[in-house]
C-alpha cells in the first residue's frame, strides 16, 4: 500500500517558511520573478491561481490577471532545502519515500499498522511543518494514491482534506467514474483522439481491448490503458538519506600542540577507517572541525578527495595535511572528522603472486608529490622501443610512472569491497 | 669483542656450539638466534645467496656492494633487480651516475613495468643531489617500494649526508622489509658500512671469450661484513653478458 501527501506548492511554502509571515498565507503569491522581467511563473499560492495565474505563464501575464499580487524570487535553495527536510522527516516515520517531480511524496506503507493511523501521523508531521493540510490519498500503486490524493484535495472542506483510502482490489472500481482528461496522466493530443473515439471515462478506456489501444496509440497507450485499469509498473524509487560519518574526541584539558592533535586526529582517522571497511563505502569529503577554547564557533576546514578512500591509511595522509594546515590560535577543546560523500568501494583484484601489489596507488600517490616537488623527470620508468635499434639511448623511452602504475590498477579487475 | 662485531657484524663471533652443530652433517645451517627472523631476497647469483647464510641479501636491511670500476658491481645489480622484479610489484633504482641501461635489465630478465628509475637532475651539485635523491627513496620506500638498488658514485659514496641518511634509509627498509642493495667503488662513507648488514667485496678475474667476443666475466666475492650469517666467505661465479636479437615481450 502506497501513501501518496500532495505536498502543496514547495516554492511558496519554503517562500512563507522563510519568510517567517503567516499573513503571507492569505495574500495571492506568485513565484518566478517580477513582472518586468521575461519569466515564467515557477508557482503561484491558491489565491494567485484562483486569478486564473498557473506555472508556465509569463510573469507579464499574471500581473495582468492578479495585479495585487506579490511576486517574488526564485529561491531554489530554500526549496531544495525544504523538500530535504521533508523527506528526511517522512523518512523518520517510514524507510521508503519518494520525492516526485511533481510535489508528491510517495511513501510505503507497508508492514507499518494501520494505513488510516500512519496517514493521521504523516497529515501531522506536514501540518507542524508547512502548517498547512496537505491531501494524502492511499492505493495500491502510485498511479491510485496520487488520484485519491487529487479527490481528496478537491473534496476538502474547512477543515482540510481527509486521506482518501483505495482498498486493495478496488483501484478500477475507484477509477472508472473519473474523467480522461482530468485524471490520466498524458498529452492533451492522446486526450484528444480519445475523446475522438467517444472515449470520456476511465472506464470506457479501460474497457478498451490491448491490442487496439496499442494499435492506435502505441506504447504510451498502452502505460495509459494500464494506468485506467489500476495498474501501475513505474517502479518505487526510494530517497536514500545522505550518509555520513563522525568520529570526535574532546580534549581535556585542552591542547595547543600540533603533535598530540595529530595522535588524536589518527586514532579518529582509524575508527573511520574500520567503519568504511565495514560497511564497503569510500568517502569522498573530509570535513575538520576544530572546537577553540573561549571561542564560540568551531574552525572548519573542508576536504573534497581526489580519489574515493575507503580505508583509514588511504585517508590519514590528507587528514594530516588538513590539520596542519589549520592556524591554532587558541587551545583545542574538541576535535570532530565527519566523512561524507559516499561511494561503493572498489579495489582491484590484486597479483597474488607480486609482493607489495597492494601498495602500488600508494607508489603512485607518492609519485605524483614527487614529481609536483622535483619535475617530472627525478622518478621515471622505461620501457623497451618497439623497434630495436643500434643506439643505447634509442633502445628504450621514458615513461611517467604514475600513469604507468594507475593504468596498471585501472586494468586490473575492479571489484566492489566486501563487508568485513 | 664489541669492536669486532661492529667491523664485520654480530656473527663473527660464535658459540662453541654453534661452531659444532655448523660442522655436524645432522645440523642445519647455523644462524645466530638474533639474526634467525632476516629472511633472505634472492639475487639470482647462487653463489651470493649461499654465502649470505639466508638465501640472498637480506630483506629489510641495507647491503654494499663494493668493487673498483669495472668489477662488475652493475651486473650483480642487473640480476639482483631482475630477480627482485620479477617478485615485487614495484622496484626503485637509484641511477646517480645516469648510466642505467633499461635495455640491458631488461634483457637480463627485469620486468621494466615494475622498475622506478631515479634519476636526480644533473648539475644542483653532489650534496644536493644526494639529498634529494635519498628523500625521494626515503618516501617511496614508505609508500610501499619493495626493493631499491643504488650505483653511488666515488663523491657520492663518501658523502657526509650519509651520517643522518643512512639510519633512516636503514629504518624506513626495515619498516617496509625491503632489501635496499648499494653499489659503491672501493670507499664508502663510514656511516653506510655501519648501517650496512652485508658488505661485499667484488674483484674482477677474467673476461670470458667466445669466437673472440666477451661473453661474460669472472669475479670473486668476499663477504667483508656479514651481520645474518658467517662473514669471511668467498666464491667465484660467471656473468654472461645477453648476447642475441632481442624482441620486446608482446
Amino acid at each position: 500500500m502506497i501513501l501518496c501527501c500532495r505536498i502543496p506548492d514547495i516554492p511558496i511554502a519554503a517562500l512563507v517558511l522563510q519568510h517567517d509571515d503567516d499573513s503571507l498565507r492569505r495574500q495571492p503569491l506568485i513565484v518566478g520573478g517580477f513582472p518586468s522581467e521575461r519569466k515564467p511563473v515557477r508557482a503561484a499560492s491558491p489565491e494567485a491561481r484562483s486569478y486564473g495565474v498557473c506555472a508556465g505563464m509569463p510573469l507579464r501575464q499574471a500581473e495582468q490577471l492578479c495585479p495585487e499580487a506579490r511576486f517574488f524570487a526564485v529561491d531554489e535553495k530554500a526549496e531544495a532545502d525544504l523538500a530535504r527536510h521533508l523527506l528526511a522527516g517522512l523518512y523518520a516515520l517510514a524507510p521508503r519515500v519518494e520525492l516526485a517531480a511533481s510535489g508528491e511524496a510517495y511513501v510505503e506503507i507497508d508492514g507499518l499498522g494501520d494505513p488510516d493511523d500512519f496517514a493521521a501521523r504523516v497529515a501531522a508531521y506536514l501540518h507542524r511543518r508547512l502548517r498547512s493540510r496537505p491531501a494524502l490519498g492511499l492505493g495500491d500503486n502510485k498511479f491510485v494514491a496520487a488520484t485519491a490524493a487529487a479527490l481528496a484535495a478537491a473534496r476538502a472542506d474547512t477543515t482540510g482534506p481527509a486521506p482518501l483510502l483505495v482498498p486493495r482490489g478496488s483501484e478500477r472500481s475507484f477509477l472508472a467514474p473519473l474523467s480522461l482528461a482530468e485524471h490520466l496522466p498524458v498529452d492533451g493530443d492522446m486526450i484528444t483522439r480519445l475523446k475522438r473515439f467517444g472515449l470520456r471515462s476511465m472506464a470506457d478506456f479501460a474497457a478498451m481491448p490491448l491490442a487496439a489501444v496499442e494499435g492506435q496509440f502505441g506504447r504510451e497507450g498502452l502505460q495509459a490503458l494500464r494506468l485506467a485499469r489500476g495498474e501501475d509498473s513505474r517502479r518505487f524509487e526510494p530517497w536514500q538519506p545522505p550518509q555520513r560519518m563522525e568520529e570526535s574526541s574532546c580534549l581535556d584539558p585542552a591542547v595547543d600542540n600540533l603533535e598530540p592533535l595529530l595522535f588524536v586526529a589518527r586514532g579518529l582517522v582509524d575508527r573511520l577507517g574500520t567503519r568504511l571497511v565495514d560497511g564497503g563505502h569510500a568517502a569522498t569529503v573530509v570535513r575538520l572541525q576544530v572546537e577553540l577554547e573561549e571561542e564560540a564557533s568551531p574552525a572548519e576546514a573542508v576536504l573534497r578527495l581526489r580519489a574515493p578512500m575507503s580505508t583509514g591509511g588511504e585517508l590519514w595522509t590528507p587528514v594530516a595535511s588538513l590539520l596542519q594546515r589549520q592556524s591554532i590560535s587558541r587551545p583545542v577543546s574538541r576535535v570532530r572528522l565527519r566523512l561524507t560523500g559516499f561511494c561503493p568501494a572498489a579495489s582491484r583484484q590484486m597479483d597474488l603472486m607480486a609482493r607489495q601489489d597492494g601498495r602500488l596507488e600508494d607508489i603512485s600517490r607518492q609519485l605524483m608529490l614527487l614529481s609536483d616537488a622535483h619535475g617530472p623527470n627525478l622518478v621515471r620508468m622505461a620501457e623497451v622501443a618497439p623497434a630495436p635499434s643500434l643506439l643505447d639511448e634509442r633502445r628504450h623511452r621514458w615513461t611517467d610512472p604514475a600513469e604507468s602504475l594507475v593504468r596498471r590498477t585501472k586494468t586490473g579487475n575492479r571489484r566492489h569491497k566486501p563487508a568485513a | 669483542m664489541g669492536q669486532i662485531q661492529t667491523r664485520f657484524g654480530t656473527a663473527a663471533l660464535q658459540n662453541a656450539a654453534a661452531v659444532v652443530a655448523l660442522q655436524s652433517d645432522i645440523a642445519p645451517t647455523p644462524r645466530p638466534a638474533d639474526v634467525s627472523s632476516a629472511a633472505g631476497c634472492p639475487t639470482g647469483i647462487a653463489e651470493i645467496d649461499d654465502l649470505t647464510s639466508v638465501g640472498g641479501l637480506p630483506r629489510g636491511r641495507l647491503s654494499l656492494c663494493l668493487g673498483s670500476p669495472g668489477a662488475g658491481k652493475m651486473m650483480v645489480g642487473y640480476q639482483f633487480l631482475a630477480q627482485a622484479s620479477q617478485e615485487y610489484a614495484a622496484v626503485l633504482a637509484l641511477d646517480m651516475r645516469g648510466h642505467l641501461d633499461p635495455w640491458l635489465m631488461a634483457r637480463m630478465g627485469a620486468r621494466l613495468d615494475r622498475v622506478l628509475v631515479l634519476r636526480p637532475d644533473r648539475g644542483a651539485g653532489v650534496e644536493d643531489e644526494l639529498k634529494t635523491s635519498l628523500e625521494a627513496t626515503l618516501a617511496l620506500l614508505r609508500a610501499g617500494v619493495g626493493c631499491v638498488l643504488a650505483d653511488l658514485p666515488a663523491a657520492w659514496a663518501t658523502s657526509g649526508l650519509w651520517d643522518p641518511f643512512a639510519a633512516s634509509l636503514s629504518a624506513a627498509c626495515s619498516r617496509a622489509g625491503a632489501p635496499m642493495l648499494l653499489l659503491a667503488e672501493d670507499v664508502a662513507a663510514m656511516p653506510l658500512r655501519y648501517a650496512a648488514s652485508v658488505v661485499l667485496r667484488l674483484r674482477h678475474q677474467e673476461w670470458l671469450l667466445r669466437h673472440g667476443d666477451i661473453d661474460g666475466v669472472r669475479l670473486s666475492v668476499v663477504v667483508e661484513k656479514n651481520k645474518v650469517g658467517m662473514p669471511g666467505g668467498a666464491a667465484e661465479f660467471v656473468v654472461r653478458y645477453p648476447r642475441g636479437t632481442f624482441m620486446p615481450p608482446p
